[in-house]
């Protein structure tokens, strides 16, 4: 695959699965931006990179939607963090998500997957 | 590695993601915690590049690289509400927008009073009582005086009275003959009428019924410029025929007939004789007030022997001018005819002239001086309720000075505190205004069972757009009032003063000189109000102890209509009223039982319904001289004259109708008890 092409598919899988990636590692616990940044890189093995004006208007706007809840959090010896986690709503919105590109990958692995001219 | 002070490179990342944030309307908070985790997360990449053995440059560079070229940053943030947000208001600081301005004034003033809530139900409690006693007020003026007639060109509407100075009689009643020949001769007015008040008993559809109604001549309708909703109106036809045909009022038509048109056509039974329903009149019709039905004045009828006395003086008479023409000419006119009469018939109508008055001026004439009177200390009431806030807002003073020096240092001038405390004022004056109008709303409902049967035009009184605007224009005044005073004086004393409180004691003094000025005025007003009231009582009071000749103690009057159809001739009346008045002997309770009846000038019974009532104490000359024709001031008898068969009293006809003395025939329990007129 040609190097163009690699980055447009990277880019828009990205942008259909940003949501995903950001409730799902919510899901275990309230992590900080830069917390969320390190992992999605070093869980994707370095292909995920969430530049930092991307990545925090991503948070902001599943704030604003119900999904997420920030608040600042200060522990003994550190500094202040903004810490985020799900809500209700956002549990719910990432099981249906998950369903979603469970179902999705499923099918391109049943067009794709296995089957040569 | 460089050991970098950690506020230096926080400041750092500050600026660039400061930069790129630019364009955004974030509050200053949210830039503030915005910028904050941003540069935590840069400062985080920094120092773990660091650490990981890059040189600063490196991981300087490597760091700005987690930004993308460009104005990402503000792109993705724009859509976001947080980078849309309404700046937060600084106190006294204008926004650029007199609605916006208007808003925030608001704000204040509501969180301010609801700080303080004993003080603002104080004040909304005391101006809903000044302010609905206004509203009230106001209402039964705009009713009663400034509402125009329900009639087309009420202005042009006349009543036409006999005027006859020498006797004493400014406005009396007029006689068959001399409105026929108004109507003959003149040529000012489109429409002359007359009518007589008179009553009927109803016996159809329910129970019989008492009926108040009026006998009116061919054209009466017309010259109110009234149609009727169904049917017709009289003719000349129907009043040569007789009196049996009726038009129905609108209020009788639908209580007692159930609202069917149908019923035009049909008949009913008044006093025993069927009448023909010819019409029925709209809503809101009702001339004159009381009238719920309208038959024709025939010649034929009882009035047959009146209607030829050119001195009998017993009718009513409406005229509508004709367009054109003005009052002042068709009074010249009228005077004219009148010196033509007096010259034809010397006997009858010597000194007899003609009064036009505007019909509403009549109507309204009797109450506009009581009614404005009541309006002025309604006035005064309102005055005093103001006095009485304006000192509860300069008491509050003291308590608010510092949060004025406060707002004033922010940048607030004098004007805008000023325009801030009246805005607190003015929340008062609705709030009370619209309790005012509730308090008025409810005064208006009880005004049937409360107000004097004098009141006109009853029926119109209501709370409508006016009164509301009224109510309005009223709060807002009375917030200008009451809340000027002390706006005033706090804002120069928020703009002179510094947080330091300097110059408390020359503040304090200039408040209490002005509250002992608004408490002086407050003073001054209530004792006006006080001494008029005590007059008002000491007048009651008066009027209630007035000696009326008799004890009214335990006496109950009874009206009685007897059918004319059945007790058509005398011998038929009498054994009527003889078993009547020993049935009612025989009952137990009553002590005595009596009964009077007048008889008027010529052989005719009269029919006329006249409320009297006496009782003379046993074996008294009680009579005293009667003085006859003058005005009437009360429904109570006002003297009497003596004759061979008793003494009889002087009876009151209806309002704004002049009384003539009678002789009486009386029962011997007539001067036993207080008995009512019974026709004959």
């Amino acid at each position: 695959m040609s190097d163009i092409n690699t980055r447009a598919l990277d880019r828009e899988l990205k942008r259909g699965s940003a949501e995903l990636l950001i409730l799902s590692l919510l899901d275990a616990r309230p992590r900080h931006g830069y917390d969320l940044s390190k992992l999605i890189h070093q869980r994707s093995g370095g292909d995920l990179t969430f530049h930092i004006d991307s990545l925090y208007p991503l948070l902001y706007r599943l704030e604003e939607r119900g999904w997420i809840k920030g608040a600042w959090v200060e522990k003994p010896d550190e500094r202040r963090r903004r810490f985020y986690k799900l809500t209700p709503t956002g549990r719910r919105v990432l099981a249906e998500q998950r369903r979603t590109w469970n179902a999705f990958v499923r099918a391109v692995r049943r067009v794709t997957g296995g089957q040569h001219a | 590695m460089p050991d970098l002070p950690e506020q230096s490179s926080r400041t750092r990342w500050a600026g660039e993601v400061r930069a790129r944030l630019a364009g955004l309307k974030l509050s200053p908070t949210r830039e503030a915690e915005i910028v904050s985790e941003l540069s935590d997360h840069l400062d985080d990449h920094w120092r773990e590049r660091i650490a990981a053995g890059a040189s600063t440059d490196e991981a300087t560079h490597a760091t700005l690289a987690l930004f993308r070229d460009g104005d990402f940053l503000a792109r993705y943030m724009a859509p976001l509400r947080q980078s849309n947000a309404t700046p937060p208001p600084v106190p006294g600081r204008r926004t650029g927008s007199m609605l916006a301005d208007l808003r925030q004034d608001v704000r204040y003033a509501l969180r301010a009073n609801w700080k303080r809530p004993a003080l603002a139900l104080a004040a909304i409690f005391t101006l809903a009582l000044g302010i609905g006693a206004n509203s009230a007020i106001f209402t039964v003026v705009r009713a009663v005086l400034l509402r125009p007639l329900p009639y087309p060109s009420p202005d042009r509407l006349t009543m036409l009275w006999t005027h006859n100075p020498r006797q004493g009689y400014d406005k009396d009643v007029s006689t068959y003959p001399n409105f026929a020949d108004w109507r003959r001769q003149s040529a000012s007015f489109e429409g002359l009428a007359a009518y007589i008040e008179s009553d009927y008993t109803l016996t159809e559809a329910g129970d019989p019924a008492h009926i108040s109604a009026a006998l009116v001549t061919p054209g009466f309708f017309e010259t109110l410029g009234v149609a009727p909703a169904y049917g017709r109106t009289f003719g000349a036809r129907d009043a040569a025929a007789g009196e049996r045909v009726a038009v129905l009022g609108h209020g009788l038509w639908q209580t007692r007939f159930g609202g069917d048109p149908a019923i035009v056509g049909g008949s009913v039974m008044l006093n025993g004789v069927s009448h023909e329903v010819a019409g029925v009149m709209p809503a809101g019709f009702g001339h004159p007030d009381a009238a719920q039905l309208w038959t024709p004045l025939a010649p034929s009828g009882r009035f047959a022997d009146l209607m030829q006395a050119r001195g009998s003086y017993w009718l009513q008479v409406i005229g509508r001018l004709t367009p054109g023409i003005a009052r002042g000419d068709a009074q010249a006119e009228m005077d004219r005819i009148a010196t033509a009469l007096e010259r034809q018939y010397p006997e009858t109508n010597a000194g007899i002239g003609v009064r036009i008055v505007p019909m509403h001026e009549e109507i309204v004439g009797d109450v506009r001086q009581p009614l404005l009177i009541l309006f002025g200390a309604a006035a005064f009431v309102l005055l005093i309720a103001c006095a009485n806030v304006a000192n509860l807002l300069l008491a509050r003073a003291a308590s608010r000075r510092k949060e004025l020096a406060i707002r004033a240092a922010l940048g607030a001038g004098r004007g805008r505190l000023l325009r801030q405390l009246l805005m607190e004022s003015l929340v008062l004056a609705v709030a009370g205004g619209a309790a005012g109008l509730l308090l008025a709303w409810w005064g208006i409902q009880a005004l049937p069972s409360l107000a004097p049967s004098t009141l006109p035009r009853l029926t119109d009184i209501r709370i409508d757009g006016l009164v509301i605007l009224y109510t309005t224009l009223a709060s807002i005044t009375t917030a200008l009032v009451f809340g000027a005073g002390p706006a005033l004086r706090d804002a120069a004393a928020a703009a002179g003063t510094s947080l330091k409180e300097r110059g408390q004691a020359e503040s304090a003094s200039r408040g209490r000189r002005l509250r002992s000025v608004v408490a002086t005025l407050e003073i001054a007003v209530a004792l006006v109000l006080v001494i008029g009231a005590g007059l008002l009582v000491r007048s009651f009071i008066k009027l209630n102890s007035e000696d009326l000749g008799f004890d009214p103690r335990r006496v109950l009057a009874v009206r009685i209509h007897l059918p004319a159809a059945r007790y058509a001739e005398r011998p038929q009346i009498a054994g009527f009223y003889d078993d009547f008045v020993s049935r009612l002997r025989a009952l137990p309770g009553v002590e005595s039982v009596g009964l009077a009846s007048s008889v008027q000038r010529g052989s005719s019974p009269p029919s006329l319904p006249w409320r009297v009532g006496l009782r003379c104490r046993a074996t008294s000359a009680i009579c005293r001289s009667a003085t006859t024709r003058s005005r009437p001031t009360s429904s109570r008898p006002s003297g009497f004259r003596c004759g061979a068969a008793g003494c009889s009293p002087m009876q009151m006809g209806p309002r704004r109708r002049s009384p003539w003395s009678s002789t009486s025939c009386s029962s011997g329990g007539s001067f036993q008890t207080m008995i009512h007129w019974a026709s004959v």
